[in-house]
């Protein structure tokens, strides 16, 4: 008995030495896995963390562009709002400063863990911008002959100084007499102060009868000077731009221009339905407020030769236009312009030179614009600059003829 | 009553050699267990390391140019590298467009002179990072000296780097100061010394968000 137990117990120990090493063995292993699975979870969630960091991060741009879109659409009446962004909300904020419009975009991962915040600064600019003309802009000469007024634009070179006009060459070739001078002299120096004063609802005074020549105190006049370039007011400038790219924006000349482009953007926003018969007084109604075209720029292009009646009035103050005639351009004794009149040759794809020519005693509100020469204008014609009327032009452009601009250097994540 | 047997000497070598046998499986295998799970400690240790430099350098890059100033032709840190940029990459020691350094406003005070510059080399085998805050450093590269030393970011006993690449798209240098839409690509490559066998790339494109 003693003998068959001892055998018995033998056998189960050899097989628990196995059993034991195995069991010790196996717990072991089982603890070194249990540790590497948290390692490997702990390498997951830091890697699934980096990912939520990417994701909030692209969703907050998705904000950020939202709000330009939203910027773009509705100017600076748009404020806060939020947008859907692949399962999460984003919400977006606006805001003015500095005559910049700042957006801060909050995008958060799908799982709501992680966040992110992006902001960038964008300035919403119309496409086309008159401010900065002068009164008179021309590729080729300034006017080598006639009598003539130009009432300056006041900050054309700067604030504070006048710039009548910007020529490519100042240099006197005929017979001249014409003086420019500042707006106040215009109106009410010597014999101007008992002309005919027509006051407009902004303070703008029309006075069709006012001429620099009356003034006490001009800027500049053709018998002070050898070369009208010798004005401190006209801008002799050989390397002046195209008076056309400088106008619209569209570049013909410059590097990699497409010199036919200007006639893809005539064709694109011109209107040039409208003849030059049709020119009067209320042909830029239509162009503004309750008119057929509101929003629309107010660009009436006329190709072939056109001349403006004597005694006519083109546009009005609160009406302007902007007149591109493809051809001769000629203006009658005692018509009136108001807006922006450009005489334009194609020297882009051809050789053309068409002529202005101004007879009697025409006014021009706003700014005459030439990217050939000025031919002989014979009057004694009167330009009056208006910032008002440019203004006017460029501000009543719909908000799809904006464009916006990203203020650079702006954009941050902290 | 039966009569008691023994094992003979047979068969206790017999199970004596099985019971070897299971013992031996179960060391190999715990082990190899052992060796595995090592590896994947390294690999993820290596991944890990990798994965934050990488994000440091593509926070920092997309990042450059930002100022919070308001007259946007005097922000100094749009042209506080060489050909007037806010970003430049440079080749250190003896590698090519290895090493790469930012400006940005990081503390947001809009001041007039660049003084913030970041970036990330490779030193010899060293990955290397900088961040100098302090000090205006006229058209930087990488030799130059800074506010700040540059500091290993990665063990250099646990991971040898061997390839840290910085990448203009567009491609030609000229191309990329013209660019408005400037992008990088980088490419980190190393090899864990705890085990050379592992060994890990990563490549990123990551776009210069702010614009000049």
């Amino acid at each position: 008995m003693n003998s068959s137990n001892h055998l018995h117990a033998s056998r189960n120990q050899s097989g628990s030495a196995t059993l034991l090493v195995t069991v010790i063995l196996l717990a072991l292993i089982t603890l070194v896995t249990v540790y590497i699975t948290k390692i490997g979870l702990l390498e997951v969630k830091t890697g699934a963390n980096a990912n939520r960091a990417k994701e909030a991060l692209h969703h907050a741009q998705a904000g950020l562009d939202y709000g330009a879109l939203m910027y773009l659409d509705q100017g600076s009446t748009f404020a806060a709002g939020s947008i859907a962004v692949g399962g999460t909300t984003v919400s977006v904020i606006g805001a003015s400063s500095g005559g910049q419009y700042t957006i801060t975009a909050t995008g958060e991962s799908v799982d709501a863990t992680g966040n992110a915040v992006v902001k960038e600064s964008y300035g919403r600019i119309p496409v086309v911008d008159f401010g900065e003309l002068p009164p008179l802009m021309s590729n080729g000469n300034f006017p080598p002959s006639g009598t003539f007024s130009i009432v300056a634009n006041p900050n054309g070179g700067g604030t504070g100084v006048p710039v009548s006009a910007w020529v490519d060459s100042g240099t006197t070739t005929g017979g001249a007499s014409w003086q420019t001078c500042n707006v106040d002299e215009f109106l009410y120096e010597g014999n101007n102060a008992t002309a005919t004063h027509v006051e407009q609802d902004d303070g703008f005074i029309l006075c069709d009868d006012c001429r620099c020549q009356q003034a006490t105190n001009t800027i500049c006049e053709a018998g002070d000077v050898a070369d009208p370039s010798d004005c401190i007011d006209v801008i002799e400038d050989s390397s002046i731009p195209d008076v056309f790219e400088n106008t619209f924006g569209i570049n013909v000349t410059g590097s990699g221009a497409v010199p036919s482009a200007w006639s893809d953007y005539r064709d694109a926003v011109a209107d040039q339905t409208i003849a030059c018969g049709d020119l009067n007084s209320t042909v830029g109604d239509q162009f503004y407020s309750g008119g057929d075209k509101a929003g629309q720029l107010p660009l009436i292009w006329i190709t072939g030769d056109c001349a403006i009646p004597a005694n006519t009035q083109v546009g009005s103050y609160d009406s302007p236009i902007i007149l591109v005639v493809h051809g001769d351009l000629t203006m009658n004794a005692n018509s009136t312009f108001f807006g922006i009149m450009f005489a334009f040759s194609d020297i882009y794809t051809a050789a053309e030179d068409n002529n202005l020519q101004i007879n009697g005693s025409p006014t021009v509100y706003g700014v005459i614009l030439v990217n050939a020469d000025v031919d002989l204008p014979n009057g004694s014609f009167t330009l009056v600059y208006s910032q008002n009327i440019l203004e006017k032009l460029s501000n009543n452009v719909a908000d799809d003829k904006y464009i916006i601009g990203r203020r650079a250097g702006s954009w941050t994540d902290f | 009553m039966l009569r008691q047997k023994g094992l003979t000497l047979i068969e206790l070598m017999i199970a004596m050699v099985l019971s070897l046998l299971v013992t031996g499986m179960v060391i190999a295998m715990f082990t190899s267990s052992i060796g595995g799970h090592a590896q994947a400690i390294r690999t993820m240790r290596l991944n890990q390391d990798m994965r934050i430099a990488m994000d440091m350098m593509v926070r920092d890059i997309r990042r450059a140019g930002y100022w919070s100033g308001s007259d946007v032709a005097s922000n100094p840190h749009a042209t506080a590298l060489s050909g007037s940029l806010p970003i430049g990459i440079f080749d250190f020691g003896v590698g090519t467009d290895n090493c790469v350094i930012v400006s940005y406003d990081r503390d947001s005070d809009g001041a007039t002179t660049a003084e913030e510059f970041f970036g990330f080399r490779l030193n010899g085998a060293d990955f290397e990072a900088l961040n100098s805050t302090s000090a205006a450093v006229s058209n930087p590269t990488c030799a130059s000296s800074f506010s700040n030393a540059w500091n290993d970011l990665l063990d250099s006993n646990t991971i040898q780097v061997n390839q840290l690449s910085f990448t203009r798209y567009p491609l030609n240098a000229a191309s990329f100061a013209a660019s408005p839409n400037k992008a990088v690509t980088i490419t980190l490559d190393a090899t864990s010394l705890l085990d050379t066998n592992i060994r890990t790339v990563i490549i990123e494109e990551v776009r210069v968000r702010n614009e000049f």
